[in-house]
């Protein structure tokens, strides 16, 4: 938190210092908003910054962690998202569809980056630690009239390359439902950064 | 117009407040990771100790009629119809699954694995394999089915279940667990004959060739050996590998569409007590 407090405190693009003068863009390292997720495969809670890449696109990074009762996992992810569908009910009101892809790292007891030396290569043919799939976020967003930030509520859904490997071959037996990921989440992000 | 576009926002704030507590509070796929223990709500129909009691209250029989498959892992739909075949046999006192429940070791795939497993109409024993193993697939095993080595006496019958992949814990020397299985042989005067599962067999690269003589020593002197099943190689065979009398039965996996049926024969004073049969599905 005071990492973040001190990134955000850098000027945003736009604003002007005492002299009139307009300031730098905002540093390209400043995030444009973070995130707090209870589960979506990531962790009990996971938590991290964002990045607004273009109008449409974003970049998020986070850390989750589960905690020991329930497997003591960390994970660090990656998410990159396209904002599919526009709903603006009134200047305060905006419900976007996004889909993207994640890639997400495990690092927990017997979670290998690289498989141990015991195993030949190839004796597992999957990465125990990475896991990356699509995922799709249904997101409704506060727009308050003044202030800074907006206010985001999200739904997210994904899977990953397990479930789909394990639904190609089982698809009568195990239904589409049985391979997803759900999660909720909040977000802040900066107002037109 | 305005008091059009307000009451529409009230109504879908309303909407999306409702779609979002009906999916949070009435969904289980909230996973926390995909190797997450300690969430699922572990069928007690699934635990081996549920099943051998199942088998206990069975009066005793001549003859024994079981079903060996193993390395079921991700192929569920060979599983599904793997399940309605068994269920269709004429008789199926218990059903041995020789290891390899799961692919990747993640936590949803034990329960999809549970879930065809309890719809055998029969009592069904499993042990743990190698792919069991992975990521919090040990803790998970547990947590399900139980011990990782266990034995119980059915029909004058030992069972020793037991837990075989040596590589799996790095050839640590403890992997067959030898003092246990001493231990579980050792009462011999409470059975009559014995009968051996695990996942990798003897003769394989992973199991743990330091110990392997020790281990086929415990299979060729324990009481009147009836069989050793295992599995791991995913194609089914019938041999005496050492050449000793002890027959070993490798199960092929529901991917390869066979099982093996096996009838056992208690009262039999022949050396080889059991017939085999594989069945196609």
């Amino acid at each position: 938190m005071i990492v973040l407090s001190f990134l955000f405190s850098f000027p945003a693009s736009g604003q002007l210092n005492e002299k009139g003068d307009s300031l730098m863009s905002r540093r390209w390292y400043v995030p444009d908003g973070f995130v707090a997720t209870y589960a979506g495969g990531v962790g009990l809670v996971s938590t991290g910054v964002l990045y607004k890449i273009s109008k449409r696109t974003e970049a998020t990074i986070t850390v989750g962690y589960t905690p020991p009762k329930f497997g003591n996992i960390w994970t660090t992810n990656l998410y990159t998202s396209y904002s599919l569908v526009r709903l603006n009910f009134s200047p305060q009101i905006e419900i976007r569809l996004k889909a993207g892809a994640f890639l997400n790292y495990n690092i927990g007891k017997n979670i290998y980056l690289k498989w141990p030396e015991q195993f030949h290569k190839y004796y597992y043919w999957w990465n125990s630690a990475l896991r990356y799939g699509p995922f799709v976020n249904l997101e409704g967003t506060h727009i308050p009239v003044s202030g800074k930030w907006n206010y985001t509520l999200f739904l997210h859904c994904n899977t990953n390359d397990l479930y789909l490997a394990t639904y190609r071959y089982s698809y009568n037996a195990i239904s589409f439902s049985d391979i997803l990921v759900l999660g909720v989440g909040i977000r802040m992000d900066i107002k037109n950064p | 117009m305005m008091q059009l576009m307000t009451k529409m926002n009230k109504h879908l704030l309303i909407a999306f407040t409702i779609i979002f507590a009906t999916v949070f509070t009435g969904c289980d796929l909230f996973e926390y990771n995909v190797y997450e223990s300690n969430r699922y709500e572990n069928p007690i129909e699934a635990t081996n100790e549920y099943n051998i009691g199942r088998l206990l209250q069975l009066d005793h029989k001549d003859t024994l009629y079981l079903v060996f498959t193993g390395d079921p892992q991700r192929y569920y739909n060979e599983l599904e119809d793997m399940v309605k075949t068994v269920n269709g046999l004429p008789r199926v006192d218990a059903v041995f699954v020789s290891g390899d429940l799961i692919e990747f070791g993640t936590s949803r795939e034990y329960e999809w694995i549970c879930e065809h497993l309890i719809k055998l109409k029969s009592p069904f024993l499993t042990v743990i394999g190698n792919h069991d193993c992975l990521a919090t697939g040990v803790e998970l095993y547990q947590q399900i089915y139980g011990p990782l080595n266990y034995s119980f006496t059915w029909n004058k019958i030992r069972f020793v279940i037991h837990n075989t992949n040596s590589r799996q814990f790095n050839f640590n020397g403890n992997v067959p667990d030898l003092q246990w299985m001493q231990q579980s042989l050792s009462d011999v005067e409470n059975y009559e004959y014995s009968l051996f599962m695990c996942h990798v067999p003897p003769n394989h690269e992973d199991f743990d060739v330091a110990l392997q003589a020790e281990y086929t020593h415990f299979l060729r002197n324990a009481k009147n050996t009836i069989l050793v099943a295992n599995g791991h190689r995913h194609n089914s065979s019938l041999n005496q590998p050492y050449n000793d009398g002890i027959w070993f039965l490798n199960t092929s996996s529901p991917s390869k569409r066979e099982l093996a049926y096996v009838k056992i024969y208690t009262t039999s004073n022949a050396r080889k007590k059991f017939d085999c049969t594989f069945i196609s599905f």
